[in-house]
């Protein structure tokens, strides 16, 4: 994972509704030496966290138990943390100011994960 | 000449002839005079006044003569100019016929009219010869004639070949001297022409209005101020308002938004000024109630001479068809949300389980499920309703793709494949993609796989795939097939309805067939031909 490097130290939020997914990214979080600030599955809670949370990077889930994660977008860009969308729905579920953020789709391999979060980063 | 029932007045000819008859009884008288004036006298020489009476007798015959010359020339020009005239009479499809219905003058163009001879027609009954039926009985008729002088109405008669023939007539009466009903006198068209074409418009019309009225659309027309023109029930009910209202009205009176209805007649007037058919959605707001969506086609409306005057539409509604199709987009969507993030879950539970184990089986697992992942995803910009063959093969290979594209030849004709086959081909190009990295010609760096697939036409056409790899290590059989192979023979095989089999023992690599009836594995429109096309 030489080429996960740059990603140790980061300051990670995951927002995802689907526990076993959420164990399952915070897992290979740490496995590139992030670190993990928090986890968020509900909308009122992301939007807690993205607010006040310092970070450095989020992994967002589009669709948090039937409510679209797009309100907790709009906060990380408001704060310039770069951001990842992660969702079985491909592009076509996200709106189209916010086709540029980079998609993690559902189920991903690690290599994925680290691709879109560089992609995020830059 | 036909024989003419009645006497033409002619006041002058009676007084000449009154006059001439008097100078002829004068002469007579002269002359009686003259002879017993002689016989009583006898003498030569008192014959002076005999010979002025015999003089006078003589100058009264020939005063008569001339007279009675003038009356007979009259008479000719008059019978002359009488016989003009009946031939013209004649032309017209005039006839005469008495009051008690006998036909009592018939003319040429009475002749042509209704194909009997002179002959045939006069004397005879008008009504039964020519079997006229007409809206008020002969009774009726004759008294308004006497009454008024005239009558004039439509009537079918029949021609002598049995054609029914309709005529506009016009009937006159003819009064004789003494002012007494003589003779009727009816001219005639021929409209039987024009009544066909009016009976032929007619149910044109009635075809029109019944179409109109049954069609479950709104059909209307407007002009190119775009005031409504036309408009069918469906339309008067949508507007809610009866034809006086509506008629001459624009869009502007009828939708509740002002805007909306302009921008309605704008797009109305861009077609009539294209002059050329459209077809689109339409969108229309309603205050207080979900807009409806419409289905129009509009086509420019032209005159006789090919001029737009306007415009003709016919709208359907679409408003529970474009619902279905939103919701039907949205479960699409929420299947496929659902299907990756259980597939997300799945990883995620072996991932947990299979912690500290062996990275390699955790890797496999991880590939099977991404291979699921990405027909899913072909699936899904599909809709589910099929995937493209190259599609799905391209997305299999996808993921090992990193060592270069000319690895793989990928050859074949395109082909739509239903959802279950595209899925079962997918994992089966997977597991071979994997066998061949790990044992067969992709673990050498010249390693290629060909993968081609045709048609094979007969009485059921059928699908079959090839995968055949070159430049690989010789493989050899495994004592015991893995999961891999099995997925492969068993499950593919179970999935497309086919067969399938791997051969090993091959000098460099395996090759692997898939064969399946075509119309298991694709979608049917595109079989539906094949199919025919092998019945025959």
């Amino acid at each position: 994972m030489n080429d996960a490097q740059i990603f140790v130290g980061i300051r990670v939020l995951i927002i995802e509704d689907e526990a076993l997914v959420s164990m399952m990214l915070e897992e290979f979080l740490e496995q590139i030496g992030c670190r993990m600030m928090g986890t968020a599955s509900r909308l009122d809670d992301a939007i807690v966290k993205a607010r006040s949370l310092a970070l450095d990077m989020a992994l967002v889930d589009v669709n948090l138990a039937g409510e679209a994660s797009f309100p907790v977008a709009e906060i990380l860009t408001a704060r310039d943390i770069p951001f990842v969308f992660v969702t079985g729905y491909g592009p076509s579920g996200v709106p189209a100011d916010m086709r540029h953020i980079p998609i993690l789709p559902k189920p991903f391999q690690m290599a994925q994960l680290v691709e879109a979060m560089r992609m995020a980063a830059y | 000449m036909v024989a003419v029932p009645f006497t033409l007045p002619s006041p002058t000819s009676r007084t000449a002839r009154l006059l001439v008859t008097l100078v002829t009884w004068l002469a007579i008288l002269l002359l009686a005079l003259g002879g017993f004036l002689v016989a009583a006298d006898g003498s030569i020489d008192t014959l002076g006044e005999p010979i002025i009476l015999l003089m006078l007798a003589a100058a009264s015959f020939a005063a008569s003569i001339w007279a009675k010359r003038r009356i007979q020339r009259d008479i000719d020009a008059r019978l002359y100019r009488l016989e003009r005239f009946t031939q013209a009479f004649g032309q017209t499809q005039g006839t005469l016929r008495s009051l008690d219905g006998r036909i009592v003058f018939w003319g040429i163009g009475a002749e042509r009219l209704y194909g009997y001879s002179e002959k045939e027609a006069l004397g005879k009954n008008a009504l039964d010869l020519l079997q006229t039926r007409c809206p008020l009985s002969p009774d009726e008729i004759n008294a308004i004639l006497v009454r008024d002088g005239e009558w004039q109405g439509e009537l079918t008669r029949r021609h002598k070949d049995g054609r029914e023939i309709h005529i506009i007539s016009k009937w006159s009466l003819n009064r004789g001297e003494a002012g007494e009903p003589e003779v009727a006198i009816e001219v005639s068209s021929d409209i039987t022409s024009i009544k066909l074409a009016e009976r032929e418009l007619h149910q044109t019309n009635a075809l029109l209005r019944a179409i109109l009225e049954t069609a479950p659309g709104l059909i209307y027309a407007k002009d190119l101020q775009g005031r409504i023109i036309l408009a069918n029930v469906s339309t008067l009910d949508l507007i809610g308002r009866p034809w006086s209202e509506v008629e001459g009205r624009t869009d502007l009176e009828f939708l509740d938004s002002k805007t909306q209805a302009e921008l309605v007649m704008a797009n109305d007037r861009r077609i009539m000024d294209q002059a050329k058919t459209e077809e689109f959605e339409e969108i229309i707001s309603r205050e207080g109630r979900h807009p409806r969506v419409w289905s129009s086609t509009k086509a420019p409306l032209r005159d006789a001479d090919g001029k737009v005057i306007g415009l003709v539409g016919v709208s359907v509604e679409i408003t529970e068809r474009k619902r279905i199709e939103d919701r039907l987009q949205l479960m699409v969507n929420e299947l496929n949300h659902r299907v990756k993030n259980t597939l997300a879950t799945v990883q995620a539970i072996a991932s947990q389980t299979l912690r500290g184990g062996d990275p390699i089986v955790r890797q496999n697992l991880e590939r099977r499920l991404m291979a699921l992942a990405a027909a899913h995803d072909v699936l899904t910009r599909e809709k589910w309703e099929g995937a493209n063959i190259d599609d799905v093969v391209t997305g299999a290979l996808a993921p090992f793709g990193d060592g270069g594209d000319y690895r793989f030849t990928v050859s074949g004709p395109s082909l739509r494949l239903l959802p279950r086959a595209a899925l079962a081909l997918a994992m089966g190009l997977h597991e071979l993609t994997t066998n061949a990295l790990k044992y067969g010609a992709l673990s050498t760096l010249a390693g290629q796989v060909a993968i081609n697939w045709q048609i094979v036409e007969g009485a059921s056409p059928a699908l079959r795939l090839t995968w055949t790899e070159s430049g690989g290590p010789p493989v050899i059989a495994p004592l015991r097939r893995g999961f891999g192979v099995r997925l492969i023979e068993r499950s593919l095989a179970q999935d497309l309805g086919g067969k399938a089999s791997v051969i090993f023992d091959q000098p460099s690599g395996i090759i692997g067939t898939i064969e399946a009836p075509l119309a298991d594995v694709a979608v049917s429109a595109e079989v539906t031909p094949l199919l025919q096309a092998g019945a025959r």
